[in-house]
């Protein structure tokens, strides 16, 4: 089976925000609403030994989506082929469950269409063999995108050599984006 | 950093949980009791209908309002086994078209079925909030017997308002006494419900606990307190107990509506999610 997703390495982001900036202008989202956005973790511990990193929050492209469930209208789905959470604009009644059943907050509703949208791992740069623009953009080469059932991918190799974490999986949502831990 | 305030659910989603409730409530314990007489309440059940519909007519009026899509509201309907929200969607209809049998036909067969198809919308209310694993402070069946707990209250506190406004409604004293006493019954219960609700929320994982924290010391303090606890439970509670007139009823009546509005706009605006590292807390609110 094919799953697409982010491999993101804590190590090597720098947080300059590029990944949501290009994100935001690329599929002109609304002003405050965001698919990935990079959270400031610290600065924490005592003077000289103190960390800081980020944290991008990307949609985590679940297996077990709890978006899906709970959507009134069947207008979003995990697909098969590719193993991105995709939503259908002309199904979506708005409803904003989805939103709300989220573990991630990884939803986001624009209120001029009225409808909810989300990161599907830029299917229009995907037909044309680009990476997704947040991968594109990236400074600091921490994300990674890829097949993370295909051995030959570099996404599968830094998920299985780094020992790449999910975040709340104790809620049975089985993610498949995942993290190099800082 | 400013952040805007995430798109969710507010205060029409709060409305509409709160109107469903009284409708079923109201509609419910009427039905109830006119099955138990033997269909000798079939006036004031059959006024009761009308403004249980007209109650469940506004709710869903703000449902359908607060979609994004209004005029799609129909793909609810077409995948009924989708979620929680289409079942409800089905159980609100058929909860009509009970209502609407019994003003047709009266008889055992609607008066029953109206209080099971009462507690079921009631109850569905807190299921749909409950099956959101994401948000902790949700994920227990005691929601949904509070939501009913509150509906059976105010359905009863609206029947009440209706006995005292309305002269052609019907309610003998006897029928009207045993309801009040059923409503001090249904306060007590509430009260403890809450209680043992938020000490073992407090106690469980970390959003829930932060969920109880915005009830009795956040955000919602004022209209947790205030709004639910002072004037929705504990005021009626003492004016029921202090006396049983006519205008203390009234006014007790009232403030069991304001009562179970709060309870569903607290516990709906209460609903937080675990944080990612470094998310800002505010961003896992609705």
């Amino acid at each position: 089976m094919t799953r697409l997703a982010l491999v993101i390495d804590l190590n090597k982001c720098i947080l300059c925000h590029a990944c949501t900036v290009s994100c935001k202008i690329h599929h002109d989202l609304p002003l405050g609403q965001f698919w990935n956005e990079v959270f400031t973790v610290g600065p924490s511990g005592e003077f000289p030994h103190t960390s800081l990193y980020g944290f991008p929050k990307a949609c985590m492209q679940c297996d077990k989506p709890a978006c899906v469930s709970v959507c009134p209208a069947r207008a979003t789905e995990k697909d098969k082929e590719t193993g991105v959470v995709k939503i259908y604009e002309d199904k979506c009644v708005g409803c904003r469950s989805c939103i709300v059943a989220c573990p991630y907050g990884a939803r986001a509703f624009d209120e001029t269409k009225g409808t909810t949208f989300k990161c599907e791992l830029c299917p229009e740069r995907r037909e044309q063999g680009k990476q997704p623009i947040c991968v594109e953009t990236c400074v600091g080469g921490a994300r990674v995108f890829g097949d993370i059932d295909d051995p030959n991918s570099e996404a599968y190799k830094i998920v299985h050599e780094k020992h790449a974490v999910r975040y709340l999986e104790h809620l049975g949502t089985e993610p498949c984006t995942s993290y190099v831990p800082a | 950093m400013k952040r805007r305030r995430a798109n969710t659910w507010d205060i029409r989603i709060a409305s509409y949980l709160f109107l469903a409730g009284v409708g079923a409530g109201a509609f419910g314990s009427l039905a109830l009791l006119d099955y138990l007489e033997g269909g000798k309440l079939h006036l004031p059940t059959s006024i009761t209908a009308l403004l249980s519909l007209l109650l469940i007519g506004i709710g869903t009026l703000l449902l359908v309002s607060d979609l994004g899509k209004p005029l799609r509201f129909w793909r609810v309907l077409l995948n009924p086994m989708s979620s929680m929200l289409s079942v409800g969607a089905w159980i609100l209809i058929l909860f009509a078209l009970t209502m609407l049998g019994y003003l047709g036909f009266g008889g055992p067969v609607f008066s029953l079925g109206g209080v099971v198809f009462a507690i079921a919308t009631a109850g569905y209310t807190g299921i749909l909030l409950g099956v959101i694993k994401a948000r902790p402070f949700w994920n227990s069946p005691a929601l949904p017997l509070l939501f009913v707990t509150s509906a059976f209250s105010t359905g009863i506190a609206v029947v009440t308002v209706l006995a005292s406004a309305l002269v052609i409604y019907g309610l003998d004293a006897q029928s009207s006494h045993l309801l009040s006493q059923v409503d001090l019954c249904l306060i007590v219960a509430e009260l403890a419900i809450i209680g043992l609700y938020l000490t073992i929320m407090n106690n469980s994982a970390a959003p829930a606990a932060r969920s109880v924290e915005m009830l009795l010391r956040g955000k919602q303090a004022n209209t947790f307190w205030g709004g639910l606890i002072f004037a929705g439970l504990v005021v009626p509670l003492v004016l029921a107990l202090a006396s049983s007139e006519g205008v203390t009823n009234l006014l007790s009546s009232i403030l069991v509506l304001i009562g179970g509005f709060s309870l569903r706009y607290t516990f709906l605006a209460a609903g937080t999610r675990a944080l990612l590292p470094g998310e800002p807390a505010e961003a896992s609110y609705l």
